[in-house]
């Protein structure tokens, strides 16, 4: 069992496993002296003893904490079925060329601690895409340069016409499909995982992050559908750098790296971002995955990673009600990021600590707004203050 | 703090009763609670899904 301590609460995890249990201080010690081979009679008088309880009452206790147990799955020897992890192929694990030239006309990409080499044959395709990558596209290297770098670059092809085309990602067939939009979501996808890399990060958060002008991080996390892209759309507008949105690895050390790539905008927060992106207007309509959206590049330099965020935010678009803010615990906050989708792979007991570690350094809130311009007053005033609002340490609850 | 094991884990304290010094030391642990209080434990599911992008791993088409 992988353990940790997060706040004033136990974190317990098993390789392999989905599952993670968050046992309050007191159901915490409890477990400490079951692990420790306390059986449930000498641990009955204990309690009897420090509570003053008879020893009915404390077998019924210990028969009511087992149970709570049982049901969390604590006492399992190994991961469910239906909890357990499986290996899955990795797209950015697949090793690059080493030595064959890239493609004639091939972009050099920028993708967080990554160079890729993208190369498009269908014209259209590459012109739609070309300004949403603009700000990834770095210069090939010069001779002297490829002397330094230990690792090809790795290499994304999107072969033949719109009507029929092929991805293929380290030299590899990856995907193949029919039409404009699906070659276009499928490129920035596989621009996504690359970048990601999960099993080199702590975490992949489904969320967004950004740099405040005073150059502080903020890492935005919302499940899909809560309005986080809108959010960040605006806050980029008003001068904060676009790290990432969607998705953002979190490296070992807790830093948060930018992917770069472009905005995805659904169709209820196009009304919204008129104002400040008049460019959404125009920019066309794609299929992704049955919805349609817009993708729009980011405004201003891309923020360069990695930085450790200042801040955790849980944004909530509440419409009709005042803009609140409340600061959350440590527990409190990795729920949220789970629920969120957070990809955690490999999970060790390294990981475990480090994951707790940066969950319990950051500050986290949930912020309610009604409107873009109070969420953006929202996040403004978290970074302008220090915040006096204290979580509940004991609360483990949602 | 010591390495809690896992519950299928044998230990010689299964089936020995706990000494003096094991008794002093839980009653000195249990004596930071305040009051005996319902136990608490939450479960949290991590996602499945193997890629990081929102949808899953595309098809592959194999070597």
């Amino acid at each position: 069992m992988l353990h940790t301590t997060l706040g004033s609460t136990r974190l317990l995890a098993r390789p392999g496993d989905r599952r993670l249990w968050l046992l309050d201080s007191f159901t915490a010690a409890l477990w400490d002296l079951h692990a420790a081979g306390w059986a449930p009679g000498p641990l009955a008088e204990l309690l009897a003893q420090r509570f003053g309880l008879n020893p009915g009452a404390a077998g019924d206790y210990l028969d009511t904490l087992r149970a709570a147990w049982q049901a969390a799955g604590l006492l399992a020897d190994e991961a469910a079925t239906a909890g357990r992890l499986t290996p899955a192929q990795a797209l950015w694990s697949l090793p690059p060329p080493d030595g064959a030239p890239s493609p004639p006309g091939a972009w050099r990409l920028a993708v967080a601690d990554r160079t890729l080499s993208l190369a498009i044959t269908d014209g259209a395709l590459r012109a739609d895409l070309a300004p949403l990558l603009a700000s990834l596209m770095v210069p090939p290297p010069t001779p002297d340069q490829l002397a330094d770098w230990g690792r090809p670059s790795d290499r994304l092809i999107l072969d033949g016409a719109a009507a029929h085309w092929t991805l293929t990602a380290n030299g590899r067939g990856w995907e193949a499909g029919h039409g404009h939009d699906a070659a276009l979501v499928a490129i920035l996808h596989g621009l996504t995982e690359f970048g990601c890399a999960t099993h080199e990060r702590l975490l992949v958060v489904h969320g967004a992050g950004l740099v405040a002008p005073d150059g502080r991080a903020l890492l935005l996390i919302a499940p899909g559908g809560s309005g986080k892209s809108t959010l960040t759309a605006a806050l980029n507008t008003a001068s904060y750098g676009l790290l990432s949105d969607d998705v953002v690895p979190v490296t070992p050390a807790g830093e948060l790296l930018g992917l770069g790539l472009p905005l995805c905008l659904k169709p209820g927060s196009w009304p919204l971002l008129v104002g400040c992106r008049p460019d959404l207007a125009q920019a066309p309509t794609v299929q992704r995955l049955g919805q349609a959206v817009r993708f729009l590049p980011p405004r201003g330099r891309v923020a360069p990673g990695p930085r450790v965020p200042a801040r955790l935010l849980f944004p909530r678009f509440r419409p009709g009600l005042a803009p609140r803010r409340e600061r959350l615990s440590p527990a409190r906050a990795l729920q949220g990021l789970i629920e969120a989708e957070a990809v955690i792979r490999d999970l060790t007991q390294v990981k475990l600590a480090a994951l707790a570690h940066w969950v319990g350094a950051v500050p986290a809130y949930a912020l309610s707004y009604p409107d873009l311009d109070g969420g953006v007053a929202l996040v403004r005033g978290l970074l302008d203050d220090l915040d006096s609002h204290e979580y509940d340490a004991h609360d483990t609850t949602a | 703090m010591h390495t809690p094991v896992d519950d299928t884990t044998p230990t010689t304290a299964d089936t020995a009763a706990p000494t003096d010094a094991e008794r002093r030391a839980a009653l000195q642990r249990l004596g930071a609670l305040a009051a005996l209080t319902p136990p608490v434990v939450l479960t949290l599911l991590l996602s499945p899904r193997p890629s990081a992008a929102s949808v899953g791993a595309p098809p592959v088409l194999g070597p």
